[in-house]
């Protein structure tokens, strides 16, 4: 992993109610504050950060679900999404905000690739 | 001679990833590499705890640390939001908060995410240490 200019990549396998999902969301958020650019990809029980109508009030969490469509505001376009996971967790890729893209198989060997430093989380 | 920015995330005798991370850091710079940053996150805040007492046949790691941190005069972070959960604090947090006492060991400093930001942009890699 080499840092330098290029952003970072945060790679995401743990579910929306998850410790290790809030760290990926919060270095992602802070990423993006600093204006690195950060590259956000959900993999595996991490899509479940999309399914909508979620509130971590009873469980004394934040509602991570709440913090997708808010990373525009931190400069990060698009979400990457392991398109396999989605199908096994029911998730309808059509119905996914247009900031959301799917990832075909082998797709994450070019993030990787072209990523500064790669975190998963 | 590389540079390093180094994300411990494991609490010390919980999980193999802070000695690794302590290794690693030992290694590196006796072979004349730099450690352009140590970033003490999550549970890895406990590694800076003054109050961690292991039996005498084991190694102290906390210890190990700042001994580290000091003959090498190295940057070690301890984040702030990660340290005042886990009741990790130096003593101007600790007056801050109206705690009782302070516990952050000598030649750790108390800090925010966007130095672990800049250390990742500055370093030519990155080490994430995690359980």
């Amino acid at each position: 992993m080499t840092g330098a200019a290029k952003p970072p990549l945060l790679i995401c396998r743990h579910g929306a109610w998850t410790m290790a999902a809030a760290t990926c969301m919060e270095l992602t958020l802070t990423a993006g504050v600093f204006e690195q650019k950060p590259v956000l990809v959900l993999l595996d029980a991490a899509v479940t950060l999309l399914l909508p109508n979620q509130n971590g009030e009873s469980s004394g969490l934040k509602t991570l679900a709440k913090q997708i469509p808010a990373l525009e505001l931190y400069g990060i376009e698009h979400v990457h999404v392991e398109a396999a996971a989605l199908i096994a967790h029911g998730i309808d890729a059509a119905a996914l905000d247009a900031g959301v893209k799917p990832l075909a198989p082998g797709a994450l060997a070019a993030l990787v690739a072209a990523a500064g430093a790669v975190l998963v989380f | 001679m590389s540079s390093f920015a180094v994300l411990i995330q494991g609490a010390p005798y919980s999980s193999q990833a802070a000695l690794s991370a302590y290794r690693f850091c030992q290694e590196a710079l006796a072979n004349g590499h730099k450690i352009e940053r140590l970033f003490f996150y999550q549970d890895g805040v406990h590694n800076a705890s003054l109050l961690c007492v292991p039996p005498q046949d084991e190694f102290h790691l906390p210890r190990a640390w700042q001994t580290l941190i000091q003959q090498h005069g190295l940057d070690a972070i301890v984040c702030i939001a990660s340290a005042l959960k886990r009741g990790v604090v130096n003593q101007g947090e600790a007056e801050r908060h109206r705690l009782p006492a302070a516990n952050l060991l000598p030649g750790f400093t108390i800090g925010g995410l966007g130095l672990w930001m800049e250390a990742m942009a500055k370093a030519d890699r990155v080490l994430d240490f995690a359980p």
